[in-house]
Order: structure tokens, then C-alpha cells, then sequence
């Protein structure tokens, strides 16, 4: 799998794709600023893309708009966004496409290298990624919610881990229930929220949408 | 003039002009202070007036200026009350003496005026000094004045025949017009100043409080939070290292330990840093920032901002956490279906409001989370109303005067 890396810290960078190159996957070019980082996107073509959110010149939200950008030239390359903090409304611009293949972790999260490593390939493999935190924030306080509102108490566990990107086997073993189960209660959550029956992942990242969108 | 009123003049008022150079040098910031202790009127006009003008930084300069005016003032009334009688026994005596060597030319009447010309001079300045506004204009009106007297009692005395006075008087009232057209007067009132110095006084002492608290907090959530995080970090890499020999399974468990005091160590980084400047609202700016809040909103928001420009940041932040406070109250206490926010900016004031339409009866004095984002709001003279009847609707109502700059690109 190739790779390409945008983190504006050395220490961090270097770090990064020592993990990366640890796990088979080659980085093919590690930026250190914005701009740099869409047209490394679009020379190098990677299987994924590993972006730092504040990057200079502005330190801003430089990382974001240049996923952003990437994909709206190579519509549907995966990108995996990485922050010190998560801003729910940044997942929100990060899913607007509507495509899938796109992560958002805090920056924490590198640390578990296994699950990172496992992370990066289902983004890679067109699935969505959600921190554990952007759904937190999303559920403090939503119990009168609409249409959340409708789903019962384990429907909205469920979608808060597919939010996180969890294969329904992954949720099943989570939740301690069979697959068969998990199956179901996605089943009426898409129901309940309206999504009509098409592709399985693009729903999935619709109902993640849904759920982003309140 | 003859000498002898000169010379009694001179003599006897030397104290009120050194006051009358103090009181036109007093512009002079440097040298102000240092003449008018110098001089006991001086030394009394401070004492008077120097606290009406207001001077916040020197507070303990002002207070020991004070003792030092009142002392003044002692002896000044000593010295001019002694002279009051002694003055007036002149007045007569010369009489007497004129009366008693033939009663010729008229010559006491010089006497009287010399006698008369520093009570007139002291009567001016009291007068002139005592006014709050345009005291400066005043004092040099109030002396014209004495010295067109003066020329006009000379003339009369000396017989009143060409009317030289004119001349002199002319002269006066020329200056007095430049002096009027040099220095047009101010907009605000000396009482407005002092009013404003106060206010002042008060909102720097409560930012330094403010302030002071801030890095308080700041302190001790770190040594309480990221601090001892990694110190317990290092202790389980410690403790790995000495076993990972003879024991791997306790040493991976010790190292999983580590990981953890890591991750906490940074969730409490990010907590501490998102109470001092969010980092969204570095990224997105005050209207970015307020559309994040409300994604986190369980309940539907209506958000309206209209700004032209960027506040200073760090009114941006007071207005911005002045606005998430609110609507976390709107989400905890009040019960509301939906709710708004609007931001706009009219005649050089930001005007923030959140609403909603649930059960009211908000009390700012009740929590301390208003009350803190009405201090943390008072250092910019900014306002906040809350408008909170029972039964609803709430209505909170941030108003900050400020310059925004041109819109960031």
C-alpha cells in the first residue's frame, strides 16, 4: 500500500512513517505544508492519503481544505484527517461528498499503532472512520433529538460504532450480541432514518451523515 | 503708576503669581508635578482640583499630594488672613494722613488700588479654577479681565483723559479670541472623564483579577492534570524497562499503563486549551466557530451572523465563549423546542443574542457561568443583559463596542 504523509512536526512525521514503513506501507512522500500537499496527492495517486488538520502557512485548518481539494480532483481518494482536537463540524465537511473512504482520529489515537494501522486500511478500503470523541460530542446531551430521536438506545450504540467505521462483526463482539442482531437493528435503523436501500456502504456513510447532520 | 503700589504688589503676591506660571505651565506633564508642590497655591489647586482631573495610575500620588495640599492650604489661609486686616488698616490710615495734610490730590485712591488689585487677581483664579469646564479658557478670561480693570482703573485714577485703556483691552480680548480659536472645546465634560477614569479603574483592576485567576487555573490544571499524567508515564516505562526480562507479560501491561497516562495527559492538554482560545475559533474565526457549537446542539438553532469584519481576538473569544455559555444553558435548563442565534454589528457595537423559547426565568446571579462571562466581558465595556421572564422566552445579549477589521480572506 502506498501512502501519502502530511505533518508539519518532524518529530511527528518522522515518527508517522516509521510506523507506517513498520506496517507495509510505503510512504511515497511526506509534505510539510498546505499547498504542498494537493499536488503531492495528485503526482503521487497514493491508496491513501495521511494529513495533519493545522499545517502552515496558516495553521489553521490548511490539512482539511486540502483533503478537501485532493478530493474533489480524484473524487472518492481515501484520506485519513488527523487533529489534536475533533470539531464535529469538520466531519461533517469531510462526509459531504457523500463517497466514504475518509477517517477523522485525534492525533491520540496513532499511539494504539494497531488499531491505527487497522484504521488506515479500512479508510484505504473505502470505509468511513469516525472518532470515538466526534461521536461523543454528537451524543452529549441528544436525547430529544430528530429523527435520532426515533432510534431506540442500542440502535443509536450501533450507529455510533459504525460511525467509528466498525465492521458489523466488530460491532456484534463490542456489544456482546451476534451479527445476525447487529444486521437488524441497522436494518431499522436505516428504516428509521429515512435511507433508501442501495449499496450497503454508501448507507452506512449516509446514516454516519444523518447522524453528523443532527 | 507710581511705585508705592508696585512695589506692595510685588511683595505681598508673589505667591499668587508663581501659582498663575504654575497654572499656565501645567500642560507640561514632566515639570507639573514637581512646580506645584512647589508652590502653596499650586499645592492647592492640586489638592483641589487635581483629583477631579482624574489621575488612576497615581492613586498614592493623589493621597500624599493630598496631605501635602492641606498643609498648603493652612498656610495659606494664614498668610491671607493675616493680610485682610492689615490691608484694610492701610486703607484707613492713609485716609487719615491725607485728611490730616491738607486733603489735596487725591492720592489714596493709588493705595486702595494696589491694596485692591491682588484680592481682585486671588478672586479671579478662585472663581476661574472652580470651574470644570474649559478651566484653562477660564483663567486666562477671569485675568484678562482683572487687567483690563486695571487699565481702566489707572485711567480713571490718572484723570481719564485719552482713552488709552482701548489699546491694552484690545490686545486682551485678541488673545483671548486665539486662544478660544486654538483650543475649541471638548466633546465630553470633565465629570464624564472622571466618571469614564473610574469605570476604568475598575474594569483594569477586574482583567488583572481575571487574568491572575486564569493562569491560576491554568497552573494547577496542569501540575494537577498533564503533569502528573506524565510523570506516572515515565514510572511505568520505568518499572517495563527493570522487568521486561523477566516478567514480558507484566512489562506489556506496565506499557499499555503508559499508553493510557499518555492519551489522558493529552485529553487534558486539550480540554486546558480549548478553555483559553477554542481552537475552532482560530481556525474558522467568530462565525466558523458558532456554526461548530450548534452542530453539537441537540435542539434546532437558528444562527444568523452578519459581521463586515473580524473583532480583535480577544474579543472574539469573550463573545464567542459568552455565546456557547448561553447556549449550554438553553440545552441544560430551559427546556426549549428550538432557539437562536444572531450576531450583528451596528454603529461600532457587536450585538450577540441567543434566544430561546423555553421556560425563562434565567438568573445571571444565580450560576456563576454568566457572572464569569460578565467579568470576563467587563474588561472590553461590554454589556450583558439577560432577559428572562418566568415562562419564557429567554433572551441573553451581549453588546461589545469595537473596531472589526476587514473580513480574513
Amino acid at each position: 500500500m502506498r501512502a501519502v504523509l502530511a505533518e508539519d512536526l518532524t518529530l511527528l512525521r518522522d515518527g508517522l512513517v516509521a510506523v507506517l514503513e513498520a506496517h507495509d506501507i510505503e510512504v511515497v512522500a511526506a509534505v510539510d505544508d498546505g499547498p504542498s500537499v494537493v499536488s503531492a496527492l495528485v503526482e503521487h495517486r497514493p491508496d491513501v492519503a495521511v494529513l495533519d488538520v493545522r499545517l502552515p502557512p496558516t495553521f489553521t485548518n490548511e490539512g482539511l481544505r486540502a483533503a478537501i481539494e485532493a478530493r474533489r480532483r480524484l473524487p472518492g481518494l481515501p484520506v485519513l484527517v488527523l487533529s489534536q482536537f475533533v470539531e464535529p463540524i469538520y466531519a461533517r465537511e469531510l462526509l459531504s461528498d457523500r463517497t466514504g473512504a475518509v477517517g477523522y482520529l485525534l492525533k491520540d489515537r496513532v499511539m494504539d499503532t494497531a488499531h491505527f494501522i487497522d484504521g488506515i486500511r479500512r479508510v484505504a478500503a473505502g470505509g468511513t472512520l469516525m472518532d470515538p470523541e466526534v461521536v461523543a460530542q454528537l451524543l452529549d446531551g441528544r436525547s430529544r433529538d430528530e429523527p435520532l430521536g426515533r432510534l431506540t438506545r442500542r440502535e443509536r450504540e450501533v450507529l455510533a460504532l459504525m460511525a467509528e467505521g466498525r465492521s458489523n462483526s466488530a460491532i456484534a463482539s463490542n456489544l456482546v450480541v451476534s451479527e445476525k442482531a447487529v444486521s437488524k437493528h441497522i436494518a431499522n435503523i436505516f428504516m428509521k432514518l429515512d435511507l433508501a436501500p442501495s449499496d450497503d456502504d454508501n448507507r452506512r456513510v449516509m446514516a454516519v451523515l444523518a447522524y453528523l447532520n443532527g | 503708576m507710581t511705585s508705592a503700589p508696585a512695589a506692595l504688589f510685588g511683595t505681598v503676591n508673589s505667591d499668587l503669581w508663581k501659582a498663575h506660571i504654575t497654572v499656565l505651565t501645567r500642560r507640561q506633564p514632566l515639570g507639573k508635578g514637581r512646580l506645584l508642590r512647589n508652590t502653596n497655591f499650586g499645592a492647592e489647586w492640586l489638592a483641589r482640583y487635581g483629583r477631579q482631573r482624574g489621575r488612576p495610575s497615581s492613586i498614592d500620588a493623589d493621597r500624599s499630594s493630598d496631605r501635602l495640599g492641606r498643609m498648603a492650604i493652612e498656610r495659606h489661609r494664614a498668610r491671607y488672613g493675616r493680610f485682610g486686616f492689615p490691608a484694610a488698616g492701610i486703607g484707613v490710615l492713609v485716609l487719615i494722613i491725607w485728611a490730616a495734610t491738607g486733603a489735596g490730590y487725591f492720592w489714596p485712591g493709588w493705595v486702595w488700588f494696589g491694596l485692591a488689585v491682588p484680592f481682585a487677581i486671588r478672586g479671579a483664579l478662585r472663581w476661574s479654577l472652580g470651574v470644570s469646564r474649559r478651566r484653562g479658557l477660564a483663567v486666562h478670561g477671569a485675568l484678562s479681565l482683572v487687567a483690563a480693570l486695571i487699565c481702566v482703573v489707572v485711567w480713571l485714577l490718572a484723570g481719564a483723559g485719552y482713552p488709552w485703556p482701548l489699546w491694552p483691552v484690545l490686545g486682551l480680548a485678541v488673545a483671548l479670541g486665539i486662544h478660544i480659536a486654538l483650543f475649541p472645546p471638548s466633546s465630553a465634560s470633565t465629570e464624564q472623564l472622571v466618571e469614564r477614569v473610574g469605570t476604568l479603574t475598575e474594569s483594569r483592576k477586574t482583567v488583572i483579577e481575571i487574568q491572575e485567576a486564569e493562569l491560576r487555573r491554568i497552573e494547577r490544571d496542569l501540575h494537577d492534570g498533564a503533569q502528573a499524567r506524565l510523570v506516572s508515564l515515565g514510572m511505568s516505562l520505568g518499572m517495563a524497562d527493570e522487568i521486561l526480562r523477566d516478567d514480558p507479560e507484566a512489562a506489556r501491561r506496565l506499557l499499555a499503563d503508559a499508553r493510557a497516562s499518555a492519551s489522558k495527559a493529552l485529553s487534558d492538554l486539550r480540554d486546558l486549551v480549548s478553555g483559553i482560545r477554542p481552537p475552532v475559533l482560530a481556525d474558522l474565526g467568530l462565525q466558523g466557530a458558532i456554526d461548530a457549537l450548534v452542530v453539537t446542539v441537540p435542539i434546532p438553532v437558528n444562527v444568523t451572523v452578519q459581521l463586515p469584519g473580524s473583532p480583535p481576538e480577544p474579543i472574539e473569544s469573550a463573545v464567542y465563549f459568552a455565546v456557547a455559555e448561553a447556549m449550554a444553558n438553553v440545552v441544560k435548563h430551559s427546556g426549549a423546542r428550538w432557539s437562536w442565534i444572531s450576531c450583528d454589528y451596528w454603529d461600532g457595537v457587536l450585538v450577540a443574542t441567543v434566544g430561546d423559547d423555553g421556560v425563562g426565568g434565567a438568573d445571571p446571579a444565580k450560576g456563576s457561568g454568566l457572572s464569569g462571562i460578565q467579568r470576563r466581558l467587563s474588561a472590553f465595556d461590554a454589556t450583558l443583559r439577560v432577559d428572562s421572564p418566568p415562562g419564557g422566552p429567554t433572551v441573553v445579549t451581549v453588546e461589545v463596542p469595537c473596531e472589526l477589521s476587514s473580513p480574513k480572506t
